[in-house]
């Protein structure tokens, strides 16, 4: 009888049921709030002050909270907006980034040492918001899209990853392509992309994450309201939670008239600015997961 | 200075509404009263005075409860109340305030952004009927100071910009930038200069005094009303129950909040209410000057008798679980549910809760408690400074320009009862807005999804009480007016004073400390070694600062 090791060993009944019990309870504390979250997104006023908070149990569903926050049309075009700008920015910054991971990674490239010096210098020194604006703003940027994609179209932390990354592939690899006739476009593309699909998945994540949350941004750059992309129309809500029409006179509001639960669309709003992640993580989760492996065992 | 909150509750935008209310209390100071800011040295108001527009009451409206005209330097005016809406509201000017100028103005917006100009009736509306277009360049409320500093810095000035006074106390340098950035409104408003806008020459004088920089007069202030805060109560479960709601002092409140409290019924008598102890107790809103020397709040004898009776509050669970454990409780959420009864809270408060709850119960209502001292003594009650919000106009535009911008904002500071108002509140009537009962305007889906308070930014307007709840307005005013002699005269009123930072700073952490005595988790004994840490830390750098503002202004 092989003596197995104790990793390899079957559990005993009570040591699984453990871990069955731990991992449920990992799993219902992660999903129990966004349980709540949708549960009281979707509750009455009532439900709301009846369970004092976030409602657990539901009871009284309504959907007032998101017909307010689509009526206006606003939050719509934001969400149009925000598509815009995450889709076209992250397609520049995934560029920009796999061309400057790729020229940094090949170290006979002309001045690398220095680039990549100045590229882990912001990791160090970040200007200020004030400074940043002043850029923005002279390069002719305010009210423009580009004031949300330009100024962080770059993450040094990225680069950096990525330039990782790219060094790890063998250079027998690169070499045999270059044997064959092939050019560094060429190999970028047919032979290191290929190969990189994993971190470029993940970069590219990051960066679609970065610019479908970016909100300061568009707070200190956008001076025309129509152009707010969603984060911030959707903090506008967040602020008053309910419509300051009605509360900022108090003339005209209608006696007989139930506000929009506040709380509730207070989590409406996370629920919109929630989807998006949650619909594109699944398919990006398989190369989230490879990418993060390969890295730890090649080393 | 009249702190966010604070003064967005006044004028019944208090954002305090969000839940969890962490937001706000990371990025302001709570809203205790706090002295005049602006200037970065003092300057007292009687010298300020040459400055300001002759005061001329606007004679188009007059409310149907009289307030208080205030006499007392700095403080605000109690602008009276209306009981009924105006049958038929007139319009306060003849002439077309513009002359078809096109003007950027940025205002903070708390709430839900409106379509852009472009597709926004409402703003088309108003703009036809000021004569010229105003273009809105509409700003986050929480972080409008971040971007209001970029935007001095840069010198990228739109032609009106609205500054709120309590992000001005965090510009360093407001005093330089002013000057760089913005029109002097001197020459246009001085005196009997001010002739062409009767709106503006009807905002009281402390407010337009707070509206002075270097000596010259640059903005148009949002004046506001005196009260920081009050005890409200539910007056419908009080008259159910049988309570007293005139408790004469602090052990009166004390043996009314046993009789009221009752968990296994919910049912709690408090809400957070220390901020209305510190008057009740006699503590001085900031500073104590006798015997030659500034005594600040923290160091008088009163505040730790204040910070032993919270503690005996907080001890007998007087005070609702969630409010006492977390800082996070709605308390209007709490108040509404009926599950505290008395909390601490702006008028501006009294009227959101009456929007929340009157429809579905019409017997729902509030009081706020008549003033009284903690021995039964004579109360002192504190006050907010004159002016919460400013309206600045970009430095350099032609003379025919700054004319026609000030003609725009004396369009916007028409008051409640007339034709401009309604307009720039509530739209265009049948459009945006139906007349219901008693001649109400009521907002309708195109009004909720296009009116946003914007004009009104623009300057402001005598804050009359203009609920449509008379029988609230009525007793709303009558506090009002009853509280005014018990009004505080403090060493600095009505002089302007730039807060320094560094002491600012301390009050949240050192309030924080007292917070924990009063809670239990420290003993009082505690108190005096707060209070050394608070003057380490510059308590002591700031006492020599005020002390110097009296002298100079020949005080001390």
């Amino acid at each position: 009888m092989t003596t197995l090791p104790p990793w390899a060993e079957r559990p005993s009944r009570v040591g699984a049921l453990l871990k069955g019990l731990l991992l449920t309870l990992i799993t219902v504390g992660v999903l129990f709030p966004i349980y709540m979250v949708a549960l009281t997104s979707l509750s009455t006023q009532e439900a709301v002050t009846e369970a004092g908070g976030l409602v657990t149990v539901p009871s009284g569903l309504s959907f007032a909270a998101y017909q307010e926050l689509f009526a206006g049309g606003v939050v719509t075009r934001s969400v149009l907006v925000s598509l815009g700008v995450t889709l076209v920015g992250t397609a520049i910054s995934l560029t920009v980034t796999v061309l400057a991971a790729y020229g940094l990674s090949r170290p006979g490239s002309l001045l690398h040492r220095p680039m990549l010096f100045l590229v882990l210098l912001t990791f160090l020194f970040g200007p200020g918001m004030i400074p940043n604006y002043l850029l923005v703003s002279s390069l002719g940027l305010i009210d423009t899209y580009w004031s949300l994609i330009l100024p962080g179209a770059v993450t040094a932390f990225n680069l950096v990853v990525m330039r990782a990354f790219f060094m790890n592939i063998p250079d027998e690899v690169t070499d045999s392509a270059r044997i064959d006739g092939a050019n560094e476009f060429r190999i970028l593309r047919t032979i290191v992309l290929p190969m990189s699909k994993g971190v470029t998945a993940v970069i590219g994540l990051f960066y679609a994450v970065g610019y479908w949350n970016s909100f300061f941004n568009a707070v200190l750059y956008l001076n025309d309201n129509a152009k707010w992309p969603l984060q911030v129309v959707l903090r506008q809500y967040v602020l008053q939670g309910q419509s300051l029409i009605v509360g900022q006179s108090g003339v005209g509001t209608l006696p007989g008239q139930s506000l929009p639960p506040s709380l509730a669309i207070q989590m409406a709003i996370v629920v919109v600015a929630l989807l998006p992640v949650l619909f594109v993580y699944p398919f990006v989760q398989r190369h989230f997961t490879k990418g993060v492996i390969i890295g730890a065992i090649k080393g | 200075m009249t702190s966010r909150r604070g003064f967005l509750g006044l004028v019944g935008l208090s954002a305090a509404a969000v839940a969890g209310g962490g937001l706000l209390a990371a990025c302001s100071a709570p809203s205790g009263p706090r002295p005049g800011g602006g200037g970065a040295t003092a300057a007292a108001a009687d010298k300020l005075t040459s400055l300001t527009p002759t005061y001329t009451a606007f004679p188009g409206v007059k409310p149907d409860l009289p307030g208080t005209v205030s006499t007392l330097p700095g403080v605000p005016d109690v602008s009276g109340g209306f009981t009924s809406y105006p049958a038929a509201p007139t319009a306060a000017l003849t002439q077309k305030a513009g002359k078809g100028g096109t003007y950027k103005a940025m205002t903070p917006l708390w709430g839900p952004p409106p379509p852009g100009l472009a597709s926004n009736s409402y703003f088309q509306a108003v703009n036809a009927d000021i004569g010229a277009t105003v273009e809105f360049q509409i700003t986050d409320g929480n972080v409008y100071g971040d971007k209001a500093i970029a935007r001095l810095a840069a010198g990228d000035i739109p032609e009106i910009m609205v500054i709120p006074s309590w992000e001005i106390d965090k510009m360093a340098d407001f005093n330089t930038a002013v000057d760089k950035a913005f029109e002097d409104l001197t020459p246009y408003l001085q005196g009997d200069k001010v002739a062409p806008y009767p709106l503006l020459a009807n905002l009281p004088t402390a407010a337009w005094q707070w509206s002075v920089w270097n000596n010259k007069l640059m903005a148009v202030p949002f004046p506001t009303e005196p009260y920081p805060f009050a005890l409200l109560y539910r007056k419908d479960l009080f008259d159910a129950g049988g309570w007293n709601a005139n408790p004469k002092t602090a052990d009166e409140l004390f043996q009314l909040g046993k009789e009221i409290t009752d968990p296994k019924a919910k049912r709690w008598a408090f809400g957070s209410i220390h901020e209305v102890m510190w008057p009740t107790f006699r503590i001085p809103q900031d500073w104590r000057y006798e015997g030659g020397k500034l005594v600040h709040k923290y160091e008088t004898p009163e505040f730790e008798l204040m910070l032993e009776f919270m503690r005996k509050v907080f001890a007998e669970e007087l005070v609702h679980p969630n409010v006492a454990g977390s800082k996070g409780a709605n308390e209007k959420d709490l108040i509404g549910a009926g599950q505290i009864l008395v909390y601490r809270d702006g008028l501006g408060g009294w009227k959101e809760l009456l929007q929340q709850h009157r429809g579905k119960n019409p017997d729902f209502s509030l009081g706020a408690f008549p003033l009284f001292a903690h021995d039964g003594g004579t109360p002192i009650m504190y006050h907010n400074t004159a002016a919460g919000i400013f309206t600045f106009v970009k430095k350099g535009l032609p003379k025919e320009q700054v004319e026609e911008i000030l003609a725009i904002l004396n369009w916007c500071a028409a008051p409640f009862g007339t034709k401009e108002y309604e307009l720039s509140n509530f739209g265009v009537e049948d459009k945006h807005f139906t007349r219901g009962a008693n001649g109400i305007p009521e907002t309708n889906d195109l009004g909720r999804k296009e009116v946003a308070y914007t004009y009104g930014f623009l300057g402001g307007r005598p804050l009359y009480v203009d609920w449509p709840y008379p029988d609230a307005v009525k007793l709303n005013v009558e506090w009002q007016n009853a509280g005014f002699p018990f009004i505080e005269k403090g060493p600095f009123d009505g002089i302007r004073i730039q807060r320094p930072s560094k002491y600012s700073g301390l009050q949240v952490p050192t309030e924080d400390k007292f917070t924990d005595i009063m809670r239990g988790r420290r003993p009082v004994s505690d108190a005096k070694q707060i209070v050394t840490e608070w003057r380490r830390d510059g308590g002591d750098e700031a006492r020599d600062f005020y002390l110097k503002v009296l002298r100079d202004n020949g005080r001390a």
